[in-house]
Order: C-alpha cells, then sequence, then structure tokens
C-alpha cells in the first residue's frame, strides 16, 4: 500500500470508527449533536470544535424557535422538550431530543419553510449560521463529511422521484 | 478555451484557473450522454458552455427529468463525494464545452478550497429544498397548471429572450418537458395545445417559445 493510500486508509478508518468512539465521549453537547443526522458521518474532533461555538437556550411552552418566512440565520439542536411544526396554520409534524431544526438555514441562509413553536420547556443548543461557516472552512473534513450526508439525501430525493412517477 | 470568459455560478475566476489546472477541456456533442445512471462515477463535469439534462428511468423505462444545468453547474459531483455510482443520467441539450475533472482531483480541490466545499454544500441544499418543492408542486393543480408553472420557472432560469422582450424560446422537448411535469407525453402535449390555443405560446422541434409570459405566470398560480 502507497503511503497515499495509507492516508486514505487511516481516513476511513477514522470515519467508520466514528459511531464507537461516541461512547468515549463524556461532554453531553458533543454527544447530543453527534446524534444529530445531518453530523452523522461527522468524527468526535469535528463535533467537539462545533460544540465550541454553540450556544445554550432555554425555551418556556408556546415560545417561537423560529418562524415561516423569516430568513434563518442560526440552527438548533433540541436537547431536551419537544415542538410542533407548523406550515401556515397547519401542524405536520413534531421534533424532540436529538433532531435539528433549521439546519438547512445553515447553510443556505434562505427563508424558513416552517414555524417551530415549543410544545413543552425546551433545552436547545443554538448554532449560529456564520460561526458555523467559519468551522467549515477551517475544517475542511467537517464540510466534506456533510457533503456526503447530502449526497446521500439527494440520492434519496431523486429516487423517490423515480418511485413516484412508476407509481 | 484559453482566453474565453468562465462562466459565473459556482466558481469564481481564480478558482476556475486552478480547476482547469487540474483537469481537461472536452467537447460533447447535442444529445451525447455524458454518463449513464448506475455506472461507477469517476469524474465530475463543470459545465462551460451549453445546457445538460440530468434525469432517471423509472422501472417501466419511463424518463423523469431532474434538473437542467446550465453554465457554471456541476454535473456528476455525487458520485465524487460519495464514491456511489451515478444517480442519474446526464445528456447534453446541445453542444456543450465542458472541463472534466476526476473524482480525486475534485475532492482534493475542494478540500484544499473550504469556501468552495462551503458552497458547494449550499447548492446541494439548494437541490434538496428545490426537490422537497417541487413534490409539493405535483400535488397541486391541473396539468395545465403545472406545465405553465414549469414553463415559467424553466424561462426565469434558462430562457433566452427574443423579439419584444417577452419571448422566451426554450430548448427542450415535450418528452422532456413531461418529465419534468411528472405527466405523460400526451398530457403535457393536450396541456402544450391548450396554452397554444390561448396564444401564449408556440412550439417547435426541441424547442417552445414563451410570447406571453405574464399570462403563462397567472395561470400557473391557478391551481383551481
Amino acid at each position: 500500500m502507497g503511503a497515499a493510500q495509507q492516508v486514505a486508509q487511516a481516513r476511513d478508518n477514522e470515519f467508520i470508527a466514528g459511531g464507537d468512539e461516541m461512547r468515549n465521549v463524556d461532554d453531553p453537547k458533543v454527544r447530543r449533536l453527534g446524534e444529530v443526522a445531518l453530523f452523522q458521518h461527522c468524527t468526535p474532533k469535528e463535533l467537539t470544535r462545533l460544540a465550541g461555538i454553540t450556544d445554550q437556550a432555554v425555551l418556556e411552552t408556546g415560545q417561537v424557535l423560529c418562524r415561516q418566512g423569516e430568513v434563518a440565520t442560526a440552527a438548533f439542536v433540541i436537547d431536551d422538550g419537544d415542538a410542533s411544526v407548523k406550515v401556515g396554520e397547519h401542524v405536520i409534524g413534531a421534533v424532540g431530543a436529538g433532531e435539528i431544526v433549521g439546519e438547512m438555514g445553515l447553510l443556505d441562509y434562505r427563508p424558513r419553510s416552517a414555524t417551530v413553536v415549543a410544545r413543552t420547556p425546551m433545552k436547545v443548543y443554538v448554532i449560529d449560521a456564520r460561526r458555523f461557516e467559519s468551522v467549515l472552512e477551517d475544517t475542511p473534513t467537517l464540510a466534506r463529511n456533510l457533503l456526503r450526508e447530502l449526497t446521500g439525501r439527494i440520492r434519496g430525493l431523486d429516487q423517490a422521484r423515480a418511485d413516484e412517477a412508476a407509481a | 478555451m484559453g482566453g474565453t470568459e468562465r462562466p459565473h455560478g459556482f466558481l469564481t475566476g481564480d478558482e476556475w484557473r486552478t480547476l482547469e489546472a487540474a483537469g481537461r477541456p472536452r467537447r460533447f456533442r447535442a444529445r451525447q450522454c455524458l454518463f449513464r445512471e448506475d455506472e461507477p462515477g469517476d469524474h465530475v463535469i463543470a459545465v462551460l458552455d451549453g445546457r445538460i439534462k440530468v434525469s432517471v428511468q423509472t422501472r417501466s423505462g419511463r424518463e423523469i427529468l431532474l434538473a437542467v444545468k446550465e453554465p457554471g453547474d456541476l454535473v456528476g459531483e455525487l458520485s465524487a463525494i460519495d464514491g456511489r455510482p451515478r444517480s442519474a443520467t446526464a445528456t447534453a441539450l446541445e453542444p456543450v464545452d465542458a472541463l472534466v475533472v476526476t473524482a480525486p482531483a475534485f475532492v482534493e480541490f475542494i478540500e484544499g478550497h473550504p469556501r468552495i466545499a462551503v458552497r458547494l454544500l449550499r447548492t446541494l441544499a439548494a437541490q434538496i429544498r428545490d426537490a422537497d418543492r417541487r413534490s409539493v408542486d405535483r400535488d397541486t393543480g391541473d396539468i395545465t397548471c403545472r406545465v405553465a408553472r414549469r414553463l415559467v420557472d424553466l424561462a426565469e432560469r434558462l430562457g433566452e429572450h427574443r423579439g419584444s422582450g417577452v419571448e422566451v424560446t426554450l430548448v427542450l422537448s415535450q418528452d422532456d418537458l413531461a418529465a419534468w411535469v411528472g405527466a405523460t407525453r400526451e398530457a403535457t402535449s393536450r396541456a402544450l395545445g391548450r396554452l397554444r390555443a390561448d396564444g401564449w405560446l408556440t412550439t417547435g422541434r426541441q424547442r417552445i417559445v414563451l410570447t406571453d409570459l405574464p399570462a403563462l405566470r397567472r395561470r400557473a398560480s391557478q391551481t383551481a
């Protein structure tokens, strides 16, 4: 095996080991971030870097986490409690611990597609979009792991599109 | 390709030059297949000139149009990023000038340019939003409304203005349009016929000229 291949192999090992190493992480914030689907391919090191720019916030029942149509500037990882997701006046779903709200806003600063309201008292981790971008810029492997996650989703959507047309 | 101006969009001028150093120029003929669904994907194509359609086939062999890529866009980046086979087929809609970059060179390029990685994340996020929005669009409105909506959408993104300023030419066949609308060719053809009878468009081989974009916009928003 050449040197370049060894480096690639080591990187893949690190990548695969991500899940197991997570058990040894004692920072609850890092552990929580690791549960989020968007960050599932990230290493503990990358998650620790992310945790460093993440603030905690507490919400009361009925408080609004984000509002449909507003430009996104942050995402929220739910640590405790749950929230309703509404489009217009219709509740279209609910989110709870270990889930992320407004993740696409971290990447593209587009208007929120839904309103999210606390259904119980909540604890959330707030990831500011600008700080997130600066972490992405100084952590190339994080960007690559997020790219992997997004390509997986696009493949799923494309496949769903073909299946739906076939039905 | 030396002195030609590079398209805006995904990369800045300096970044294009870096990518050019890592890739090689290539020209594709109109209707030429760039790569096929399920093939291993070992390169990325950066579009310099011309447009490319990206489509998948259903099990029954029907073609579903997923996207039309324009100058400045990338094609085939998913496989380069995740190493999995091609998720779709890419076909040149017209003569295409492109830059072909191997997957390892592309990964090295984005890892060496974190700002590009961030921009790439943004374009993928936009594709996800777009796919979500389209699935909502498909569930509302009759076929004529959906055809009108799709035409307006295409005109805004890739139309070429002709004549009086309201004429927009789309280099797209009725099959492509049907695939995009998610309807049969016959139903799409009937919808185009109705819009043509209203005097809002004319159709030709591989092209549709929108002669009254404001009227089409109104029709596109009538979902009932």
